[in-house]
């Protein structure tokens, strides 16, 4: 089974509170072929997709989206600006 | 209400019934009417023929949560356009309770005299302001409510609105009475300095609260609208960042703008952006605080205070487009050096966004190295202290690129973008290029679509909608961030509108408004000569690749041109 490794960076409030401090990115190991919201739900994330942006390589994917080995997959709560 | 008007020569206010086409229009749509009704396209902004306008929002006055902000317009000292820039704070809450539907400030002073105009319920009284001449704002609004007692309302200007610098805005306090809340786009300060008026000091004591028509539906809309607000999850995000939760997001699209627009992702992003600053901000404790409302019944609180190592007070608030064009448009990443210059261009009156451009087209003439944050503060005191250069940058970027010969100069209109990439984030480039307004973000930001930002055939129709609807909540008063609120229930607009005012309107009153606004606005534009080639961001985005996308600008002209076809 052919597995491959990519890293989550979690933004606002979807980083983690440990007593350790925060968790900011995750490196997270999958099946290949697998889709991002079976990695999210393997790894207890709790995504809305409706208001999270799910950013790979600059473009906004969805949950069906496949990752590839070594991506960087941004995870940010919707806002509508500054 | 009424429309009161002040003749700033004669000194006199009238007070007019409200012309009937006026009635239902309030703020940005508002002014863009009454510019088209009574200013020449083609005066000298700074001139006689100019007029300054002071318009509440629809829904200001009941302090229904991020819904009381003013506006204010003329034609624009920057742009040489129509212009409407909008503020928090107490301003448009007291205009309200004195039954102002709109202030006009109109003529020219005959001599070097300069005047404070003081507002209650009686009328205007016009009161020497030969002693807060240079004064910075905080000293001058310091000066006034120990005068005039801490329940005022003030809108004034610093030096930079007095020298009728072209980036100066009109400063309005917030609801702890600091004047931090600037109508900063346009360079309006520069239009109310040119009638000689330092500040407009608003005492709403013997005021009241506007009428409500129907008392029972407005509680009930109220109530559902607060709801929806409350429950929306950007909601938390902006009371636990405040806008600063940007620069994450901006990166992330490789549209957070870098070194005078000459890149889209910052290195040293994880040392200015939000999640940041708000440890930083819960660590040093003191008089730092994490979430701030800007005006009173504001639910959201999407504003901050800036404290020091030992807790102190630097700055208040520290937003997002201010962080962005101090500190990676600049190349700097240490957020203290940010708040320290954002205190100081508030305090000269002026808009930390074309500032912070006009800084980033400096550095690239070879003033000041990117990433050296002491160099950038001696040009902004080479602007308090009103040299020859002080004098170019407090004009904004685009005077600046001219100045000083540069090519690469991120302005449309003369104003100059706020921090979003348009080669990363091309609906917002859109934005930038076809609002009447100039480069601004708040006249229609695209970045939270779920779309590919880089695909060029999308973007005018992603524009067009989000334009239609900021022009509206700019007519309503109400904050950008309350639209979430009313996103999930938008027919509690029509309902408030109605119970409010006792009219009968359309279930689309927010977008009607905004497409009123935008009509008039590119009537007012069209009238002063403006024409589709003001329509463009400048020429370098369409060939110079923006890293790391390496994308350029390349949504067609013709969508440009057509986005407003039939509205
Ligand atoms: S959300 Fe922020 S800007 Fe809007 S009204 Fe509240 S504090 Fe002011």
């Amino acid at each position: 089974m052919n597995e491959l490794e990519v890293t989550f960076q979690l933004h606002t409030v979807l980083q983690i509170q440990t007593p350790s401090g925060t968790v900011t990115s995750l490196r997270h190991r999958m099946r290949a072929g697998e889709t991002l919201k079976e990695a999210l739900a393997a790894l207890g994330l709790s995504v809305d997709p409706d208001e999270t942006l799910i950013v790979v390589n600059r473009r906004n994917v969805d949950l069906d989206y496949r990752p590839k080995a070594g991506d960087i997959i941004h995870l940010i709560p919707a806002i509508a600006g500054g | 209400m009424d429309v009161w008007r002040i003749d700033v020569n004669s000194r006199r206010l009238s007070k007019e019934p409200i012309p009937s086409a006026w009635r239902q229009l309030g703020g940005r749509a508002l002014i863009a009417r009454i510019l088209l009704d009574e200013v020449n396209p083609l005066c000298d902004p700074l001139g006689p023929y100019n007029k300054l306008v002071l318009a509440p929002g629809l829904l200001v006055g009941h302090m229904l949560s991020s819904c009381d902000r003013i506006s204010y317009g003329g034609k624009s000292p920057l742009t040489r356009g129509v212009k409407e820039s909008n503020a928090g704070g107490t301003t448009g809450l007291k205009l309200v309770y004195l039954g102002i539907k709109a202030l006009i400030l109109e003529g020219a002073p005959q001599d070097d005299r300069w005047w404070v105009i003081y507002l209650d319920k009686d009328g205007a009284i016009f009161e020497p302001a030969q002693d807060l001449l240079g004064l910075g704002v905080y000293a001058t609004a310091e000066k006034l409510l120990g005068r005039y007692g801490k329940d005022v309302a003030i809108a004034l200007i610093g030096p930079a609105g007095e020298r009728c610098q072209l980036a100066a805005g009109i400063q309005n306090l917030d609801k702890d009475r600091v004047p931090s809340r600037i109508a900063a786009r346009g360079g309006l300060g520069a239009l109310m300095g040119s009638k000689q008026i330092k500040a407009i000091v608003i005492d709403a004591k013997d005021g009241s609260k506007p009428e409500i028509k129907d008392l029972e539906s407005y509680k009930a809309a109220q109530k559902r609208f607060t709801k929806s607000l409350m429950e929306h999850p950007q909601t938390k995000i902006y009371a636990d960042y405040g806008t600063n939760a940007m620069p994450g997001m901006s990166d992330g699209f490789g549209g957070l703008p870098t070194r005078n627009f000459s890149a889209g992702h910052f290195e040293g992003l994880d040392k200015i952006r939000g999640e940041y600053m708000r440890e930083l901000l819960l660590r040093r404790g003191g008089e730092a605080e994490t979430t701030h409302a800007c005006m009173p019944g504001c639910t959201i609180r999407c504003s901050n205070v800036y404290a020091d190592e030992q807790g102190k007070a630097i700055v208040s608030p520290l937003e997002y487009e201010t962080v962005g064009l101090l500190g990676p448009n600049l190349g700097i990443d240490n957020l203290d050096a940010i708040a320290r210059m954002n205190y100081e261009i508030n305090d000269l009156g002026l808009d930390t966004i074309d500032v912070g451009a006009a800084l980033g087209v400096a550095a690239e003439a070879g003033l000041m190295e990117f990433g050296d944050s002491k160099r950038a503060m001696e040009l902004i005191q080479e602007i308090r202290r009103g040299t020859v250069l002080g004098r170019v940058l407090g004009n904004g970027a685009a005077v600046t690129g001219r100045a000083l010969n540069v090519r690469r100069v991120p302005a449309v209109k003369g104003q100059a973008m706020s921090a979003y990439e348009p080669r990363a984030i091309k609906g917002t480039g859109v934005t930038y290029a076809t609002s009447p307004q100039g480069a601004d973000h708040t006249a229609g930001l695209t970045i939270r679509a779920k779309v590919d930002h880089l695909d060029p055939k999308i973007q005018a129709e992603v524009s067009r909608t989000v334009q239609i609807n900021m022009a509206g909540y700019d007519s309503l008063g109400a904050c950008v961030f309350a639209g979430n609120g009313f996103a999930g229930v938008p027919e509690t607009i029509k309902q408030l509108i109605e119970a409010r005012y006792g009219w009968e309107v359309a279930e689309n009153f927010l977008q009607e408004l905004g497409k009123t606004a935008i009509r008039l606005e590119r009537e007012f534009n069209r009238r002063a000569g403006f024409t589709a080639a003001d329509d463009r961001l400048p020429e370098f985005m369409k060939y110079e690749p923006l890293p790391p996308n390496n994308s350029v600008f390349d949504v067609a002209d013709e969508d440009l041109d057509h986005i407003f076809d039939g509205i």
